[in-house]
């Protein structure tokens, strides 16, 4: 199928009124989660993950990819009303979001945000529709060791660019890992770690591991928290419409975000975070006006806004190319595929087109929505943070225990949601990043697969797995990254954001 | 520029070695229960052969994690754990979720789940005592229709 055949599928995958209903719901939960100040849309996929299994699976993936990018939208508009960002990918946007609000834009700073967010979208989802194929077909030929060497740097690089110490990274990462090999096992159907109990034989549930490090720790957080609950002004329509000066003024940033982010969308990493900080830095090198900086200039947002949408939707790129997820909202939607019975892989472009085709559709058509439900509709969700707090959390805690539960119809599942939610309080208390650890339990059992048929192809020949050319060149790439990446933090600490005090390490860790 | 203090940060650095000093405890349990689980061989690697790589690195990472704790420095103030009536309420909160699934399948959902909300509401917002039955009341049910109505999750009744 060529590009232009294939959307032409997508759209009529998309736009029946199921699939429909599934966008909608996904980018609206989606802006809903981003906006409450805590829960991002790593929380909302989770909290919607159990929810999908008996949806078809187009109707599925569209949804939590909703959420995902859906949440970046979300995400900003407290940044520019409290100063609070909903999510990480928005602190950024706080710097001259904040100020712009104080001088009386805040009306245009949302609506230049949503505008260049949805162009950067757009521009991300059609290299997307193109570059995925390509990488699809050419990852066809991958064997145990090529896809043995994508996770094993992926991770590793992960582990170093995602902020705070390497053990940070690695402790949690292992933790999931070794969760992820409880069960009976594929091969010999042995049980491993179940303590004779039958119901951990099925292993572990990654809903109930991801709502409760995401969903109950950040509540547990937000309890904690002394400062009270917010005050909103109220924005209003027509005020929002931005002044020639704006609009002229945000083409650039808009324009260098898209390629900012796309780009970084496809490193393993907290890519949409990173991504609007490389943006803000790119601004503060490049832009006629970065003066202003900091003072509450539109480019502050513009740009940041911008990439972290186009990095959003091109990190989906490994994820429906390969299989391969690298930060841990796409880890669930690659369970949600897996629990669809659908085998994740390079042959899902060709062999799903539906799939494929449908969710690439869906993200044109839900960014329309997001523009609708951004601009006109802002009012709502800026009301939703009226809502007292403990309303919130409780109805929360309460989605998030009987989601648990419906997803296996087990107890199991909220025993592990709570003794997720404690760990990760701690965990998150202490610095340790908590996405790894998601990311280990899904590319874990993975990992071990390849690895087991490579060393049964190879007849136990441990050099099978650097032999070939395309695992040299990925590992090789990843030594590079890890020289390099000291030296650009040690370089962009020296001049960089510390300016505006904020700590990239800190940022990163919880994306 | 802003100069970062570095300053003593005891709270955070006991807790990294306390978390360090868990996942070793850990580590050990995993390995020792994967003790019992085959090798194989390397060219067919059992069900062994894994566990046994990742129990040994986890282990490892565990002693790093204790290693450095006394030598890092946090960026930004230390780490501070609840005190007082934030303690307080945090422990109740997560006391209700462990009742919560205890009585679950005791006390069947809605009875259950009422419960929960009246605590939870209470102990975060503590607003009026009629507020609180009946924003309790409206939880319970929404969540009864979302999940039982429409999305067909049995849910354990009392009866």
């Amino acid at each position: 199928m060529d590009p232009i055949e294939g959307l032409l599928h997508g759209l009529e995958v998309a736009l029946t009124p199921s699939n429909l209903l599934a966008a909608f719901i996904g980018v609206a939960f989606g802006t809903a989660i981003g906006v409450l100040p805590g829960l991002g849309p790593l929380a909302g996929a989770a909290l919607i993950l159990p929810f999908t299994y008996t949806l078809d699976p187009a109707a599925a993936i569209i949804m939590i990819a909703g959420i995902y990018y859906g949440g970046m939208y979300g995400g900003s508009t407290t940044s520019v009303l409290l100063n609070v960002p909903g999510e990480t990918a928005s602190v950024v946007t706080t710097i001259d979001g904040y100020q712009l609000t104080k001088k009386g834009r805040a009306g245009p700073t949302l609506f230049i945000m949503a505008i260049g967010s949805a162009i950067a979208a757009t521009i991300s989802i059609t290299l997307l529709a193109l570059f995925t194929p390509v990488l699809s077909g050419f990852a066809l030929n991958f064997g145990p060791a090529e896809y043995f060497a994508v996770m094993a740097a992926g991770l590793i690089v992960l582990s170093r660019v995602s902020g705070g110490t390497l053990t940070s990274n690695i402790y949690p990462l292992l933790l999931g890992v070794m969760l992820g090999t409880v069960g009976q096992e594929a091969v010999s159907s042995a049980y491993r770690f179940t303590f004779g109990s039958l119901e951990l034989a099925a292993g572990l549930e990654l809903a109930a591991i991801a709502i409760g490090l995401f969903g109950i720790a950040e509540i547990f957080r937000l309890i904690e928290d002394k400062s009270g609950a917010p005050r909103v002004g109220r924005v209003r329509v027509r005020d929002m419409f931005p002044s020639r000066e704006e609009w002229r003024r945000s083409w650039g940033p808009w324009g260098r975000g898209s390629g900012i982010g796309f780009l970084f969308g496809l490193l393993p990493g907290p890519s949409a975070s990173m991504s609007s900080f490389a943006s803000y830095r790119a601004e503060t090198k490049f832009s006629k006006h970065r003066n202003e900086l900091g003072r509450g200039a539109i480019e502050g947002v513009a740009g940041p806004e911008a990439s972290n949408n186009a990095a959003a939707t091109s990190s989906m790129i490994p994820v429906l190319s390969l299989g391969l997820p690298f930060s841990a909202t796409l880890a669930l939607i690659l369970s949600a595929l897996m629990i669809q019975g659908i085998q994740p892989g390079p042959q899902l472009v060709s062999q799903q087109p539906d799939i494929f085709w449908g969710v690439v559709a869906s993200m044109y058509i839900g960014n329309v929505m997001l523009l609708i439900l951004n601009i006109p509709m802002i009012g709502v969700w800026v009301s939703m943070l009226r809502v007292p707090t403990h309303l919130l959390l409780t109805a929360v805690l309460i989605v998030a225990l009987v989601g648990a539960y419906g997803a296996t119809n087990s107890m199991l599942a909220v025993y592990t949601l709570i003794a997720a939610g404690i760990v990760g309080y701690f965990l998150n208390k202490f610095d340790f990043n908590l996405a790894p650890l998601i990311l280990g339990f899904v590319l874990g059992p993975l990992m071990e697969q390849h690895l087991r048929e490579g060393l049964f192809l190879s007849a136990g020949d441990l050099s099978y797995f650097i032999s070939r050319p395309i695992p040299i060149v990925i590992y090789l790439s990843m030594a590079l990254v890890l020289v390099l990446v000291p030296l650009f933090r040690l370089r962009a600490r020296r001049q960089g954001l510390a300016v505006a005090g904020v700590d990239m390490d800190e940022v990163a860790k919880r994306d | 520029m802003t100069v970062r203090v570095a300053t003593s940060t005891p709270v955070w650095n006991k807790g990294r070695f306390v978390i360090g000093a868990c996942g070793l405890l850990l580590a050990a349990i995993y390995l020792w229960d994967a003790s019992s689980l085959s090798m194989g061989s390397l060219s067919e690697p059992g069900p062994q052969f894994f566990p046994l790589a990742v129990g040994v690195a986890f282990a490892a990472s565990s002693i790093a994690v204790m290693l450095e704790a006394p030598r890092l420095r946090r960026p930004g103030p230390d780490a501070e754990l609840p005190r007082g009536v934030q303690r307080r309420n945090m422990l109740i909160i997560a006391g209700s979720l462990v009742a919560f699934a205890l009585a679950l399948p005791l006390l069947g959902f809605s009875v259950t789940c009422f419960v929960f909300c009246a605590i939870t509401l209470r102990t975060i917002g503590a607003p009026s005592w009629r507020l609180l039955l009946l924003a309790s009341l409206i939880l319970t049910g929404a969540v009864y229709v979302v999940f039982d109505a429409v999305l067909d999750v049995p849910l354990p009744t009392l009866l």
